[in-house]
């Protein structure tokens, strides 16, 4: 699509699910794909843009994020190869106190990424998660997303079987 | 949120993933998936302390499988001196049984610095056809006895028959590291014409006076380091003029006549090192007359050659990369020529004792984008010498003692500071 200087400074009206109604520059928004697809079945209606699955505070804060990174170009198509994705941890100081918020905070914003559809900022919030995982043992995961030990005896007793190594390591570890 | 999770999940290592796999039914069906993501391992790194455990890798092979694309398995050493060793470390038959099996789609295959169990190579004929990359690099091997090379050879006889799109083959160790095994003509007869980068340099197992294996490959890189070809067999290396960019024969010491390379009109990387006598100027003369495109060139130790030839090593105006080590004829003359070699970056002249401070001076003066000096053995180099250049390269390695510095050396030339760590045994002064 076109994106010339003038049409950047466009104003879109957006809706979040609580009827907030924010005015962004086309610019800022650019990087979602969703609202990028929207614009374009709707012409040029000056309607505000319903999103029904974001919440007025989640998405002024999402405005906030693609306003402090509306400079940076879009990045290059990502490599599929988990490996590079394995070793490109870094996140900005920026980036990180913006994520510096409580987990049900942190969920929202990923899932506003996720849903708005734009990329670099899913892939920090998933980055920050990937970090908080990082050298952590099964028990503290479990307590840090509050996740239930749902396997039966056997399935435990297999996956003992599968990691006796990692238990050991562990157990080393901590002794 | 299944797809957001397995995202995330993306960003992390195998030990991790492992930990995610034990928290509840829903994680480790994502960390299952995203094991088998996995293209590419190196067991190092992604899983520390993997290598020592052949139970390890092979579930981690077992669990990645199919979507392996490149897998390293080595030891990186921690003293420089010992990289060129193998480490204590087994490679087993297990774990080369499991890999082989699982991943069918493997590309590339690095195994460095480990110790290869008898079956461990008996299992390298099992790794799928669409490889690309083998190589074994400073490993030792077991192979106890005539008829157990007469196994192996027919493993790996299998596996260069099949992999016919193999591009890249590199065998390197030291001395008896291969035992009784032997890199024969006959097992280097099955080659694919699929290569383009053959390393064949496995110390005392290589067992080879030609090179007519290599007939029909268009190879770019050929390493025959140490190895016992002869003069004659270097003529069927001009068929591959064309593509040959890169040739080491150092250490060979069955090869008097270097003419011949003179016609390998595309070579930008020579190293012809080696003690052995009975080289003539010709062999140079040849060389700078016909490989114009030179960028990288190795005479260490090649004592024989005269100053005479070595001074004509001007006309090879686009080397970068230069070392005369223990070149004894090299000398002021030989220096001064250098000169007009603008692009020299590296230079190595340890042991050229005929070179005074005169020489060395001039080529500080006159060389702009020299980074890398290596002048040990040389007396008259004192670091006093850089007092009356502008500029120099940023490490110098010498023997020239801390006393002779009496001077404030000027500021390390702006345009590049790495390398400084290489500076010489004598340091900056405070």
């Amino acid at each position: 699509m076109a994106a010339d200087g003038d049409s950047m400074d466009r104003i879109v009206k957006i809706k979040s699910k609580d009827g907030q109604i924010f005015d962004v520059t086309l610019g800022t928004i650019k990087k979602s794909k969703l609202i990028m697809t929207m614009l374009e079945q709707l012409g040029d209606s000056t309607d505000a843009i319903p999103l029904p699955n974001v919440d007025g505070s989640t998405l002024k804060k999402v405005i906030e994020w693609l306003e402090h990174h509306k400079e940076e170009p879009e990045p290059a198509e990502e490599e599929s190869d988990p490996l590079r994705m394995r070793i490109s941890t870094d996140i900005s100081e920026w980036d990180k106190t913006f994520f510096d918020v409580e987990q049900s905070v942190l969920q929202a914003y990923i899932l506003a990424a996720n849903y708005l559809s734009i990329k670099p900022l899913l892939d920090i919030g998933c980055k920050t998660v990937a970090n908080m995982i990082k050298g952590k043992t099964t028990e503290q995961l479990r307590d840090l997303f509050g996740l239930e030990d749902d396997f039966t005896d056997e399935e435990r007793a297999a996956i003992k079987r599968e990691y006796a190594w990692a238990d050991d390591e562990e157990n080393q570890a901590a002794a | 949120m299944d797809d957001i999770w397995l995202h995330v999940f993306a960003y992390l290592n195998i030990q991790d993933l492992h930990s995610c796999e034990a928290v509840s039914r829903q994680w480790r069906v994502l960390a299952e998936k995203s094991l088998r993501r996995i293209k590419s391992i190196d067991i190092e790194k992604d899983c520390e302390g993997c290598v020592e455990e052949p139970s390890k890798m092979c579930k981690i092979f077992a669990k990645c499988g199919n979507s392996l694309s490149s897998v390293r398995i080595g030891v990186t050493s921690n003293n420089k001196r010992y990289e060129n060793f193998t480490s204590g470390k087994h490679l087993t038959k297990a774990v080369m049984q499991m890999l082989c099996g699982r991943a069918k789609r493997l590309k590339k295959l690095h195994l460095e610095r480990v110790i290869l169990t008898f079956g461990a190579i008996e299992c390298l004929s099992e790794l799928p056809e669409c490889l690309e990359e083998l190589c074994i690099r400073y490993c030792n091997m077991y192979c106890v006895s005539v008829q157990e090379n007469e196994v192996l050879q027919k493993a790996l006889a299998l596996l260069l028959a099949k992999c016919t799109k193999l591009d890249r083959f590199e065998l390197i160790c030291n001395g008896y590291s291969f035992d009784h095994f032997k890199l024969d003509n006959v097992l280097l007869s099955h080659l694919p014409s699929s290569i383009q980068y053959l390393t064949l340099s496995p110390g005392n197992s290589l067992n080879i006076n030609s090179i007519d294996f290599t007939n029909g490959m268009r190879l770019r890189s050929l390493n025959l380091r140490d190895s016992f070809i002869c003069s004659a067999s270097l003529t069927a290396l001009i068929s591959m003029k064309d593509t040959l960019e890169e040739l080491d024969l150092s250490n060979s010491s069955n090869l008097f006549d270097f003419t011949p390379i003179g016609q390998l009109s595309n070579l930008k990387t020579l190293m012809i090192g080696g003690y052995h006598e009975g080289i003539e100027d010709q062999s140079l003369f040849s060389i700078i007359q016909g490989c114009k495109q030179l960028r990288k060139l190795s005479l260490d130790k090649r004592t024989q050659f005269t100053q005479k030839a070595l001074a004509a090593l001007d006309g090879l105006p686009q080397l970068e990369w230069l070392s005369l080590s223990s070149c004894s004829n090299v000398d002021d003359i030989v220096v001064d020529r250098l000169c007009n070699c603008q692009n020299l970056e590296y230079l190595e002249l340890n042991m050229c004792r005929k070179v005074t401070s005169l020489g060395l001076l001039s080529l500080l003066q006159s060389l702009p984008n020299l980074k890398h000096l290596e002048v040990l053995g040389i007396r008259s180099y004192s670091h006093s010498l850089l007092s009356q250049c502008r500029k120099f390269p940023s490490s110098i390695v010498s023997d020239a003692p801390m006393e002779s510095i009496s001077i404030i050396l000027p500021p390390i030339p702006t345009q590049s500071n790495a390398g400084q760590e290489i500076m010489p045994k004598s340091a900056m002064p405070a």
